[in-house]
């Protein structure tokens, strides 16, 4: 397999998908604050609280794989 | 029923296109035979051994073991723990270099190196069989989840799920499976882990979890009956009669850890295709050891749950045509991820359960595709074609695969539960094999007749035990010498019944044919092999070291629990 030319890494791709995820739950759970869905625990605001932890994740997958700075560690 | 709202609906359609955009994408760097089946031997130990783990997280550990654990409390934790680590372990530092060394691309292909056709051949056509049967299991249950919960059509979920799978696995192979199942291990984790935290705030911690669950076991136990202990998970094994599973402590060290584990972790092509994909000797011997680390910690994330619901969710019942799938043990999880989820972490629950079903779906189309193309097709029907040829009759055959799967589906229908039904499934074939496999790697005098009558027999005793039970003609409590054995204490005795059977036979075989001279069993038995060496390196990135460390750990687990 030609991997030398893969620069976008499998770890990449899961920084993607955990930050789209995480922003998309975020952004629901904020939207919640004001309407707890009808849930055990719902006063806790998990999905919320929870999306961030998901962004900050990804958001770290996503920095520390970005394809350019691969392709850059690739060439050294 | 779950209500999906927009956010869920976003997340479920993402998935489906990410999954199938990370195939697109690397099917343009797949381009001979060794990409699609061995994913160009190119993967670090962390993507191995994720991919080895994630591999393995099908329907059978998300919802058949938080099903089991309602059924039988934390006894199910074995199949984590000593069902699972000290195998891991063995494959790591003592299997792998054979493996790899060798060059095979698969078990039966290890098998053919070292005793000859006849055994690559059953192996491999048993295999081939298995693999299919067990994708139906992986989709029976994914329909049923998809139908009973979020009300979708059985059928369509069904087909919309294989066909996504079949067309990664068909753009990019082994390399595509792989890189999906990591994604899938993140998601699964993503969605699963809130689940327990959320269940010990609710129940008010471990303690009172304990309190509640013995108080549920007093109230389901017949009057007159005594109470049994479902948190400790060796004190109540010294009788079958003392724990809700009917099993005895010699059927968890025998039976599950010395031989089902063994042959599954070892021996099953599903996950040690994964390891084989590993870029170098070191890689190959650190990823099942990663994996075994996060092995050890997925009861978190499935036994858990199961504890709890069995503590708060009370009335669920055995699989029954009269009762909805809702009812059931088997509704456990999901039944969790309702009491807890609303808008975003239902699609995020459900999609953790979704790529559990893919990736276990995925494995199984993966190593069928290989083992149909290398060792049968290739060696019993078209010998010598071209490598573009067996990689396009690789991506055929994954298609053929997910449709023979998606016909074997409805089989599963027609038993009682889906863990019993995969337990006997694996038994019929792993445990024999995982005899025939240490003697060939450890035994140098171990003969290819004895390779193949010792297999033979072994299945052979392992179907004919099952039949035997099923229909009557065989008295359970004689095979797994309990009173009343639970269906799983009798697939385990079962197995280790077809495991000894084999070794026997295979040894007093040996003893009356031919062996293979020792210059043809170089790099490929213990004694007279030079061990590979993974090259210098500092301490801590020694696999030994992280060995033995997994292994502490999964000791002091053990006596925690104890």
């Amino acid at each position: 397999m030609n991997q030398e030319r893969m620069s976008i890494t499998i770890w990449f791709l899961c920084g993607v998908i955990l930050t789209v995820y995480g922003l998309a739950v975020t952004i629901s759970g904020y939207l919640n604050f004001s309407n707890p869905p009808p849930v055990k625990m719902a006063y806790l605001h998990l999905d919320f609280w929870w999306g961030l932890v998901l962004l900050a994740v990804g958001g770290i997958f996503i920095i520390h794989q970005w394809p350019a700075k691969v392709k850059r560690r690739m060439m050294e | 029923m779950f209500q999906l709202h927009a956010v869920d609906l976003f997340i479920i359609v993402f998935y489906f296109v990410f999954v199938l955009g990370v195939g697109f994408y690397l099917k343009h760097f797949t381009r001979s035979g060794e990409d699609f089946f061995m994913a160009g031997r190119s993967q670090t130990a962390w993507v191995a051994g994720l991919s080895f783990i994630a591999a393995n997280m099908g329907a059978l550990e998300l919802m058949g073991w938080s099903s089991a654990t309602y059924q039988y409390g934390m006894l199910s934790v074995h199949w984590y723990w000593i069902g699972a680590i000290p195998a891991i372990l063995f494959l790591a530092i003592f299997m792998m270099p054979f493996y790899h060394v060798s060059r095979t691309h698969s078990v039966p292909g290890y098998l053919h190196l070292r005793f000859g056709e006849g055994p690559r051949g059953l192996a491999a056509v048993t295999f081939v069989v298995m693999t299919v049967l067990a994708s139906g299991i992986n989709m029976y249950a994914m329909g049923l989840v998809l139908e009973d919960f979020f009300g979708w059509d059985f059928d369509t979920s069904i087909w919309i799920t294989a066909l996504t799978v079949a067309a990664y696995v068909t753009m990019a192979g082994l390399t595509s499976a792989i890189f999906n199942e990591v994604v899938q291990f993140f998601m699964i984790w993503a969605g699963c882990l809130i689940i327990p935290i959320l269940g010990l705030i609710e129940v008010g911690g471990w303690r009172k979890l304990v309190e509640m669950v013995a108080q549920r076991s007093a109230e389901i136990t017949a009057s007159g009956q005594p109470v049994l202990d479902r948190i400790h998970i060796w004190s109540t094994m010294a009788s079958p009669e003392q724990n809700p599973m009917g099993m005895h402590w010699l059927g968890i060290v025998f039976g599950l850890c010395f031989v089902l584990s063994m042959g599954y972790w070892t021996t099953d092509y599903l996950v040690v295709q994964r390891i084989l994909a590993a870029k170098d000797i070191r890689a190959a011997k650190t990823a099942p050891i990663i994996g075994s680390f996060f092995k050890m910690a997925i009861p978190f994330i499935v036994i858990l749950p199961g504890l709890i619901g069995f503590a708060l969710i009370p009335g669920l019942q055995p699989e029954s045509p009269d009762i909805s799938a809702t009812q059931t043990y088997n509704a456990v999880l999901p039944l969790m991820m309702k009491r807890y989820f609303g808008p975003g972490m239902i699609g995020l629950g459900l999609i953790a359960l979704i790529a559990g079903f893919m990736s276990g779906m995925a494995g199984n189309v993966s190593a069928f595709a290989t083992v149909w193309t290398y060792d049968i097709y290739r060696s019993y029907i078209h010998k010598s074609a071209s490598d573009r040829h067996y990689l396009n009759h690789g991506r055929w055959s994954t298609i053929i695969g997910v449709l023979i799967s998606i016909a074997t589906t409805y089989i599963v229908k027609q038993f009682a539960s889906i863990m019993d039904y995969m337990q006997a499934l694996f038994s019929f074939f792993i445990a024999p094999l995982f005899a025939t496999v240490l003697l060939g790697m450890f035994w140098k005098r171990a003969t290819p007749a004895a390779g193949f009558w010792g297999l033979f027999l072994g299945m052979c005793t392992s179907v004919g035990i099952f039949l035997g039970v099923r229909f009557g003609w065989v008295d359970p409590s004689l095979i797994a010498f309990s009173e009343s054995p639970s269906t799983m204490a009798v697939n385990m005795w079962q197995a280790a019944w077809a495991f000894s059977v084999n070794f026997a036979a295979t040894v007093l075989i040996s003893y009356f044919t031919t062996p293979k001279p020792l210059e043809e069993l170089k790099g490929l038995v213990y004694g007279v092999s030079a061990m590979p060496h993974e090259g210098p390196s500092p301490w801590y990135r020694r696999p030994v070291l992280w060995a033995w460390l997994s292994f502490i750990i999964f000791l002091t687990l053990n006596i925690i629990f104890w």
